[in-house]
């Protein structure tokens, strides 16, 4: 198979699932679910002459057949105990199964609603426009549920959403979807983990549009460390009001291709925006980062920290971009990627962006790409330390450097514990 | 140098773009159009051997396959390239010593500042003046022969030189490269040409001056500098063009080609008419720039000012082969009023042990548009690899754009490559310590401006550091208050 | 002999705050004025505002220099009519060297003084020769205007251009916070040769130090936004011994107790 026979392929699975009636969450956004079909035949799926996707090549994802239709559903409490993943990690509190929403135990403050209970008061498209981008409308098109979160007052509790695309026996491609509100000075911590269960290859589409109320708080952690040969796409719409404040940590370190597109808009002033990540890519795996704020108005502020570790055949690829509207005067931008390129088939891209529209403003970016610092390497060869060990010293600090801030104890240990796996620094060496 | 800053900037209080005369110099011009028939016309008036109409027409029936790019942050309508004359030449041109030249050429030099009597040329430098699509006086010459350094026109090199030029022409930016270079290929009418022998360091700053007069033409020269083992050359090009309110397409192909030692370092002062206040007119640049350090230890340094111009498309690069070669890449580039520019460089690593350094400072005034634009891509085969990337823009005002969209592609573990980038308005602070001082606003922001491009001025030779400094400031006029 | 300055009722805000709340003053050629005053009370507004930061609203009052109307004029108008100002904090400049900088002002300030402007080598003459003055070597002049310089170099520097410069009136704003004694006394020295019958100097300063080596003709405290006394060299001393707290306009002569007994 490749892009365009999946693409009709697609289509045709869309043109039978509108006929059947009975697809009970189907009928409240029909509308929008054919013009984001529409949306999407005529975008097609992007090559590597699109300038959005120069350096991930879709094909080796695209060859599959994938099927739409939603397979047998596994139990969700069976799930906990087939995912590895999931070993060492809070309790998962709302299940997106194959794009189908389970709510286990939310805390109380987290109002809960989906497209099967809720219709169409749910939200779709108010932040990424259905026709935006291909992965968008072919999720909108085909997203079974929209899971919908909203947090009022202040929630000190993580609330644990689990994505897990399940395919049964043949390739599945997943739509999970969120819908996140945060409420003024409401103040929220998620946490979304990208799993999957099941042999065959899978695609999983995720979008969630989240908006941030004035002065509204989200810590939002992305935990990206599926075991297995899969392919993730995410797309996440924030918007931040007056005086928000937004934290997104990406932990990147699974699945066979990976890419994550991250959208903030600043549309409030006083907004603020942090956004981190921690890649480490191995064997032939894709890592793909493109992040994109925009500064539409004036006085906010936002920073990115990128650390990549590219090693074996990986290739990691960061491209940032910082937007300054007309008006959006003291803007305070700031954004950094830095890559360590470990072995000679390995491929670092970096492409920051300015693009900028006004002038009272300060931005920077800056991009390195090298090898581990050799002096501190001396430095610790020379104390004793074996090389190895010293080695994996160095590359464990290089990347938790980007998940300081994380608040959450227990999930900042695990990606300690994860991120010092795959750098091949024993655990008793973290302290 | 600093010395003369405040002369320069007292003598520009009022100018605008000064160079926007026409001279009343008598050329013929190619009819109207571009087709197979206007390749011969352009190749029969040049009296070229048979095998460059070849290579023309080859490029040519490429070109007519290829789409325009689009891909940079530049908007202007569609060029009708078929509503364009592509040669015009003076017709009392070809002269066997300087004093043939028609007055009215000689006197429109004179008034660009450009003296073609070499006795009158400021020691150390040596003039091709390119009007229109011809090269019209190359000075100094025999002095430069006696060290076996060719400089003359291309269309004379071609006569004298084929086997030069038809080993090097093209090697660097093939034809097939992209659209404008297709075209160039196809339609060049001449250019400059140097070569410098082994081992020898070239004693006086070559420069070429460009100017295009004529109406309704394109300029589409070829420049070609090939330096041989261990040889030196500083080469220099300034351009201007007349105040016409229509727009003029400039397609130039640069090559330049280091063997093993060798060092080339191509300066630009480009000041294009930029096209009025309200922007009417002014050139469409669209250049083709790229060298190759083919030797070992081979360096080329490419140091522009871009002040001039309605758009901007140019990105001169350095393909580093030789092991151990080093590619730099300064840029100064203004924009005021509704130009645009998208400019920047690509550095491609291939050898072990090369290095790249890469400076621009951009600045945006004006509803102007302002873009670096660049490429860093370390090869497997490039081991040791380094690279330095410091890009800075500067707005004045709220209306204009500065924009940086690096590419950064790493495949090597042994290569370093470090960017960094800001982009910040003018430092009031600074204007207002100024002003305390008795500087007024205007000449404040030129100082400012002067002093943050210091580090790609300083890689100007003296006599273009000076122009230089005097193009930013009128460049930036009316951008304050 | 008519003052060069005369402040009446002046009343300024920054930001919809009110910073000064009414301030008078008169200064007369020869003489020197030391402003002093708490952190806070307006003094580093005072000079802003006379040099001309448009950042400030001025909501009352008026400002003559030399008869003219002060509030009115461009930044460089102000310098240009002969009002220096050494700023607190000065600013880097990067590129710019101190000779073209210098140079360009210098001869901006000598065309309305009906003076022919100075080539390159008589301005590195007269450069070199006031450098001496405040012991700055002559190679700063190829250096970026204040770039790398250390906090006292920075200072020093502020003097040598009033040195350079020759106005009329100078303000000196808190030149001597970050120095030690050496450079303080060259500083002064540097004030001090300059100090003549047609040239007058307004000192702002938090401590009394200063004063000991540029000896004032007056003192003023500003206390938020106004000036609360005025007084000979001996005020300053009382201010040295007593702390501001004393002088606060509500409260009459509440002793509170200084620092130094604290």
């Amino acid at each position: 198979m490749n892009a365009a026979e999946l693409q009709s392929s697609l289509v045709a699975s869309f043109r039978r699932l509108e006929q059947e009636q009975n697809h009970r969450p189907w009928s409240p956004h029909h509308p929008l679910r054919r013009r984001a079909l529409e949306a999407f035949q005529q975008l097609g799926f992007p090559t590597t002459r699109h300038e959005d996707w120069k350096y991930t090549s879709l094909a080796p994802v695209l060859r599959y057949p994938y099927r739409v239709e939603l397979p047998p559903l596994p139990e969700p409490a069976a799930l906990g105990a087939q995912l590895p993943a999931l070993h060492g990690m809070p309790p998962v509190q709302l299940w997106l199964l194959n794009g189908l929403a389970h709510p286990e135990q939310l805390p109380a403050q987290v109002r809960f609603a989906s497209f099967q209970t809720a219709g169409d008061s749910v939200p779709v498209g108010h932040i990424l426009p259905v026709d935006s981008e291909t992965f968008v409308a072919l999720n909108t098109a085909f997203a079974p549920d929209v899971a919908v979160l909203s947090w009022r007052g202040h929630v000190p509790e993580l609330c644990h959403v689990a994505v897990v695309t399940a395919p049964h026996g043949e390739p599945q491609l997943a739509h999970p979807r969120l819908s996140i509100t945060v409420e003024p000075h409401a103040r929220a911590h998620l946490l979304v983990g990208f799993h999957t269960a099941g042999q065959a290859p899978c695609l999983t589409n995720f979008v969630a549009e989240v908006s941030l109320a004035e002065h509204a708080q989200l810590d939002l952690v992305l935990w990206q460390t599926d075991p297995h040969d899969t392919f993730l796409i995410t797309t996440i719409g924030v918007e931040l009001a007056r005086s928000a404040r937004l934290r997104v940590w990406t932990v990147a370190l699974g699945g066979a291709l990976l890419r994550n597109n991250l959208y903030i808009r600043l549309v409030g002033p006083g907004a603020d925006a942090q956004l981190f990540g921690a890649t480490m890519v191995t064997g032939r795996q894709v890592i793909d980062h493109r992040t994109l704020v925009e500064h539409r108005v004036e006085q906010c502020t936002s920073n990115q920290l990128y650390k990549s570790v590219a090693e074996q055949e990986g290739t990691v690829t960061f491209t940032g971009r910082i937007h300054v509207y007309p008006g959006a005067q003291k803007t305070n931008a700031y954004q950094s990627h830095r890559a360590l390129l470990l072995s000679p088939k390995a491929t670092v891209n970096a492409r920051p962006q300015l693009e900028i529209y006004a002038d009272d403003v300060r931005c920077t970016h800056g991009a390195t790409t090298g090898a581990l610092d050799e002096d501190a390497l001396f430095y610790l060869r020379s104390r004793g330390i074996p090389e190895s060990r010293a080695r994996a010293l160095l590359l464990h600090a290089f990347v938790h450097e980007a998940l300081e801030l994380l608040p959450e104890e227990q999930l900042r240990q695990r990606a300690d514990e994860l991120i010092a796996e795959r750098a091949h620094l024993p655990a008793e060496s973290l302290s | 140098m600093a010395v003369q800053q405040d002369d320069i900037l007292q003598q520009v209080t009022s100018a605008e773009y000064k160079y926007g005369f026409v001279a009343p110099i008598e050329e013929e011009i190619a009819p109207i159009g571009l087709n197979e028939e206007i390749i011969r016309y352009i190749w029969e008036r040049k009296g070229e051997p048979e095998w460059m109409l070849e290579w023309r027409l080859r490029a040519y029936r490429h070109w007519k396959t290829m789409q325009e790019p689009r891909w940079a942050k530049v908007v202007y309508p569609p060029i009708d390239y078929q509503g364009i004359s592509y040669y015009a030449a003076p017709k009392k041109r070809h002269v066997r010593s300087l004093d043939e030249i028609d007055p009215e050429i000689r006197r429109m030099f004179e008034k660009l500042g450009i003296p073609l009597e070499e006795q009158k040329l400021l020691a150390g430098v040596a003039v091709d003046a390119v009007l229109d699509s011809a090269s019209v006086a190359t000075t100094f010459k025999e002095k430069l022969a006696e060290l076996g350094i060719i400089f003359c026109s291309m269309s004379e090199a071609i006569q004298k030189y084929p086997e030069l030029v038809q080993k090097y022409l093209g090697s660097v930016v093939p034809y097939t490269d992209n659209f404008f270079a297709a075209l160039n290929s196809a339609v060049f009418s001449d250019g400059s040409f140097v070569y410098v022998p082994p081992g020898v360091r070239c004693p006086m700053e070559l420069s070429t001056y460009f100017r295009i007069n004529a109406a309704r033409t394109g300029q589409f020269e070829r420049t070609l500098i090939i330096a041989d083992e261990g040889s030196y050359v500083s080469y220099l090009e300034g351009c201007t063009a007349p105040m016409r309110d229509e727009h003029q397409l400039h397609a130039a192909v640069v090559e330049l080609i280091a063997l093993d030692g060798a060092e080339i370092k191509y300066s630009t002062v480009q000041n294009w008419y930029p096209g009025d206040r309200e922007g009417r007119g002014g050139i469409y640049n669209f250049v083709t720039k790229r060298g190759i350090c083919l030797g070992k230890e081979s360096k080329i340094s490419w140091t522009q000012v871009e002040t001039g111009s309605a758009i901007t498309w140019k990105y001169p690069s350095v393909i580093l082969k030789g092991e151990g070669s080093v590619g730099e890449f300064y840029s100064v580039a203004v924009t005021n009023n509704f130009q645009q520019a998208d400019t920047g460089t690509k550095m491609i690593h291939i050898g072990r042990h090369t290095r790249s350094r890469i400076v621009s400072k951009g600045i945006a005034a004006g509803r102007s548009s302002n873009t670096y634009r660049g490429l860093v891509r370390i090869l497997r085969s490039a081991d040791h690899a380094r690279n330095y990337t410091q890009c800075d823009s500067l707005l004045i005002g709220s209306s204009c754009g500065a924009h940086t969209f690096p590419y950064i592609e790493v495949l090597n573990p042994t290569a370093v490559t470090e960017h960094e980038a800001t982009t910040s308005k003018i430092g009031e602070d600074m204007l207002f310590y100024c002003r305390q001082r008795g500087i007024s606003e205007e000449d404040a922001v030129a100082l400012i401006v002067n002093g943050y491009c210091r580090e790609v001025l300083s890689h100007l030779p003296m006599e273009f550091a000076v122009e230089a400094q005097k193009l930013l400031a009128i460049s930036l006029e009316g951008s304050v208050g | 002999m008519e003052p060069i300055l005369i402040i009446r009722n002046l009343r300024v805000a920054i930001e919809g705050r009110e910073i000064l709340r009414g301030v008078n003053l008169e200064v007369r050629p020869g003489e020197v004025h030391a402003i002093m005053g708490p952190n806070g009370s307006g003094k580093s507004t005072l000079a802003a505002v006379l040099a001309g930061r448009e950042e400030y609203e001025v909501l009352e009052g008026t400002v003559l220099f030399e008869g003219k109307n002060l509030l009115e004029m461009e930044p460089e108008e102000r310098a240009r009519a002969g009002l220096f100002l050494a700023f607190q904090y000065p600013v880097e400049i990067p590129g710019v060297t101190m000779a073209t900088f210098l140079r360009t002002a210098l001869n901006e300030i000598r065309k309305v003084r009906g003076l022919e402007p100075l080539d390159p080598v008589a301005f590195l003459k007269l450069a070199r020769e006031r450098m001496e003055w405040v012991d700055i070597d002559p190679s700063f002049l190829q250096r970026s205007v204040n770039e790398g310089f250390s906090g006292g170099e920075k200072k020093r520097n502020e003097i040598f251009q009033l040195l350079l410069l020759e106005p009329r009136l100078a303000i000196l704003d808190e030149t001597d916070s970050g120095l030690d004694i050496d450079a303080l006394k060259i500083v002064a020295s540097g004030v001090n040769r300059m100090r003549s019958p047609e040239r007058a100097f307004v000192v702002i300063t938090h401590y009394q130090r200063l004063l000991n080596y540029i000896i004032p003709d007056f003192v003023h405290v500003l206390y938020d936004g106004r000036i609360v006394r005025s007084g000979g060299k001996e005020l300053a001393l009382e201010l040295e011994e007593r702390g501001y707290d004393w002088l606060r306009p509500d409260s009459e002569e509440v002793i509170l107790p200084t620092v130094d007994e604290r």
